[in-house]
């Protein structure tokens, strides 16, 4: 009989006897209502309370005659194209029209002041 | 003498297992925890993962509402609303003027203005003082609006909203919204409908 009771108090920790089962959630608790507690957030201001809708976030309907996404990025590439084809050919008539002793488009100063010869002496300061 | 000793050891071994397997697994509880600690740390999206595996590990049903209060936090205040519609649902007992104070703030970003009504009502009488400015200012936009009679076009939106949030305890928070806003109308407009819906969802 007194092995009989030693085995039970032996086994009591199995049981779970001693240990407190509900600490993690006990624990959880106090966290959560000490971090509720310390930061509560306001609520958002509004100019006037609006009734419920039908979507969350309605979008305005296009003007009519408005140009789709897809338009308009055609657009916008056709346009960066006309660009580049615009500056390529007035590059092309500036290098025409400049002199060659001038500096041109792409041409550093310093290789036209090579062009021009050597720099003439500063006058005298007074 | 040997054998008998052996035999009540084997016996209570095997009584205690079987005791231990019927207690529910201790991860469930590990995951709120960690939840918890994220919820302090600000994080809010590891405390709603959190809890939420903790729900599916075997949590109590109290966990939704920590649940709905980490999406407040998060700013998805409709999920939020249809998290604390399952907590009020199937944790009622666990409730508290704190975690209240989330779903009303929840329902008052959604617009659901009958939902902030009520749950205000009971925090004006046991709320805190900490919260008591920010409840009677969300009381008091709830009534400006519900003072007037809510349009046709108010509660079909109900409807809608509750048809677009599929099975899920967010319509049935809807379907109770425009239950409460037929409510004020004197023609009652779709309120039997609501109920009804109302009815079914809850089966």
């Amino acid at each position: 009989m007194r092995r009989l009771w030693l085995l039970t108090f032996l086994m009591l920790p199995q049981l779970g006897w001693g240990q407190d089962a509900g600490a993690p959630v006990d624990e959880a608790r106090k966290l959560m209502r000490d971090a509720l507690e310390r930061d509560v957030p306001a609520p958002s201001v509004q100019k006037r309370p609006e009734w419920p809708r039908a979507e969350t976030a309605p979008r305005a309907p296009a003007p009519p005659g408005a140009a789709t996404s897809k338009e308009r990025l055609d657009a916008l590439s056709e346009k960066v194209k006309n660009d580049a084809a615009l500056r390529a050919r007035s590059v092309a008539e500036e290098r025409r029209t400049v002199p060659d002793n001038q500096p041109g488009v792409g041409q550093s100063r310093t290789r036209a002041a090579k062009a021009q010869g050597p720099a003439k002496p500063r006058p005298p300061r007074p | 003498m040997f054998v008998r000793w052996t035999r009540q050891v084997v016996m209570g071994w095997v009584l205690a297992s079987a005791v231990s397997a019927a207690q529910p697994a201790p991860s469930a509880d590990a995951h709120v925890l960690t939840g918890a600690r994220a919820f302090r740390d600000g994080d809010w999206a590891t405390a709603l993962v959190e809890f939420r595996v903790a729900l599916k590990l075997g949590a109590g049903p109290g966990v939704h509402w920590y649940e709905g209060a980490a999406l407040a936090r998060a700013g998805r205040f409709e999920e939020a609303v249809g998290a604390f519609e399952v907590a009020q649902e199937l944790a009622a007992a666990e409730r508290d003027p704190l975690l209240d104070y989330y779903r009303a703030l929840a329902c008052f970003e959604a617009h659901l203005w009958g939902c902030v009504a009520e749950v205000t009502e009971g925090l004006q009488r046991s709320g805190g003082p900490r919260i008591q400015q920010q409840v009677v200012k969300m009381a008091e936009e709830a009534k400006q609006l519900l003072s007037t009679e809510p349009p046709k076009s108010a509660i079909e939106a109900c409807f809608a909203r509750a048809r677009a949030a599929g099975p899920g305890p967010l319509a049935r928070a809807w379907l109770r919204e425009a239950s409460r806003l037929s409510a004020l109308r004197a023609d009652r407009f779709r309120a039997d409908e609501a109920a009804r819906e109302l009815a079914e969802r809850q089966k």
